[in-house]
């Protein structure tokens, strides 16, 4: 008994699930627009660095 | 044909080395050029368009990565095909992509941005890594992140470890990756505004993600809050399922293995030295 009261004891208090909502930056960690083409230098040789908006004369 | 040299030499600068890495954990993949055919997109499926800048589609088990979307004003110029696991990459370029110099035709450099990250998410996303949206300082021979959102500070914190000369792998992307069980941040060629784009690694012992303050302070944090943070700042596929749960695996991984920190500090040269002290401590 006083073993089992021992295991109880050590067991951490119970937390009821809880559905947290985490607000995401797609636009900033999938490359998604323009102007989160990185790098100074590429942005001050190429454009904007895109492909297409090298080729295209601007973004 | 050969890629002109003048639209990779300065996007990669000192990524560009002269021999092929063949050591643990390295991952090689080959590009082929091709500006004879380009793919007809229309009959597959589309899984993402960020309206602006890119789209996927896919087919079979290929994906088609198109430098163009359905809003977008300009045709496109670029199509890379690829699998899960890119060893192997194919982009198909328009004539216009080519260019004559001294007498020599020449390709421009496709892979740049975007089509350059969105390789490497792919390419890691196989083999336990990820491109975490943060900057990387050294302290006593080991590596830590600064993970934050764009306006976080990661720039201004940069600058002030910079400033009292300490080395930086990266002032705004990293690469992390798990090789023999171990944690590793990497330095990218996709520096932010601070120009600090290391081709080095370190082992990974901390990551703090910071918050501006009125002063410095440091809170130990759950892996479950860790992860709450990390996730918008980790380049996870959201539109793809398959390649989502290999990130999200390592970034569970990461987390739990690697301590995790709030770092709120007060945009001066006094964070360095605290930190500095909290880590030798």
């Amino acid at each position: 008994m006083m073993d089992n009261k021992k295991e109880v004891n050590s067991k951490l208090p119970y937390e009821k699930p809880a559905l947290r909502t985490i607000q995401l930056a797609a636009e900033e960690v999938l490359v998604t627009k323009c102007k989160q083409a990185p790098s100074v230098h590429i942005r001050s040789s190429f454009g904007c660095g895109a492909i297409s908006c090298n080729q295209m004369g601007g973004s | 044909m050969p890629v002109n040299p003048e639209t990779y030499s300065k996007t990669y600068g000192p990524f560009i080395t002269e021999t092929i890495s063949s050591g643990e954990g390295s991952v090689n993949i080959d590009l082929d050029i091709d500006i004879n055919e380009f793919p007809d997109i229309r009959n597959m499926t589309k899984i993402f368009d960020t309206m602006e800048l890119w789209s996927m589609f896919s087919s079979g088990d290929e994906y088609f990565w198109v430098d163009a979307t359905e809003s977008s004003p300009r045709e496109s110029a670029c199509i890379a095909r690829f699998q899960n696991r890119p060893d192997r990459v194919a982009v198909y370029c328009r004539e216009r992509l080519t260019s004559e110099t001294n007498g020599q035709k020449m390709i421009n450099n496709p892979f740049v941005h975007p089509l350059d990250q969105l390789l490497m998410m792919y390419a890691l996303a196989e083999r336990e890594g990820a491109i975490l949206h943060a900057c990387a300082v050294e302290l006593d021979g080991k590596g830590f992140l600064l993970p934050g959102r764009s306006g976080a500070g990661k720039t201004t914190i940069s600058q002030l470890f910079a400033a009292r000369g300490h080395k930086l792998l990266s002032d705004d992307r990293v690469v992390a990756r798990k090789i023999k069980n171990e944690f590793y941040a990497f330095g990218t060629p996709w520096a932010g505004d601070a120009g600090i784009a290391e081709n080095r690694k370190l082992p990974l012992k901390g990551i703090f993600f910071i918050r501006q303050s009125s002063g410095n302070r440091i809170e130990k944090i759950k892996p479950s809050a860790a992860a709450e943070r990390l996730m918008p700042i980790a380049s996870i596929p959201w539109f793809d399922e398959k390649t989502m749960s290999g990130v999200l695996s390592f970034c569970e991984d990461l987390i739990l293995h690697v301590p995790a920190y709030e770092l709120y500090f007060k945009p001066d040269t006094e964070v360095v030295d605290f930190l500095d002290k909290f880590i030798s401590a």
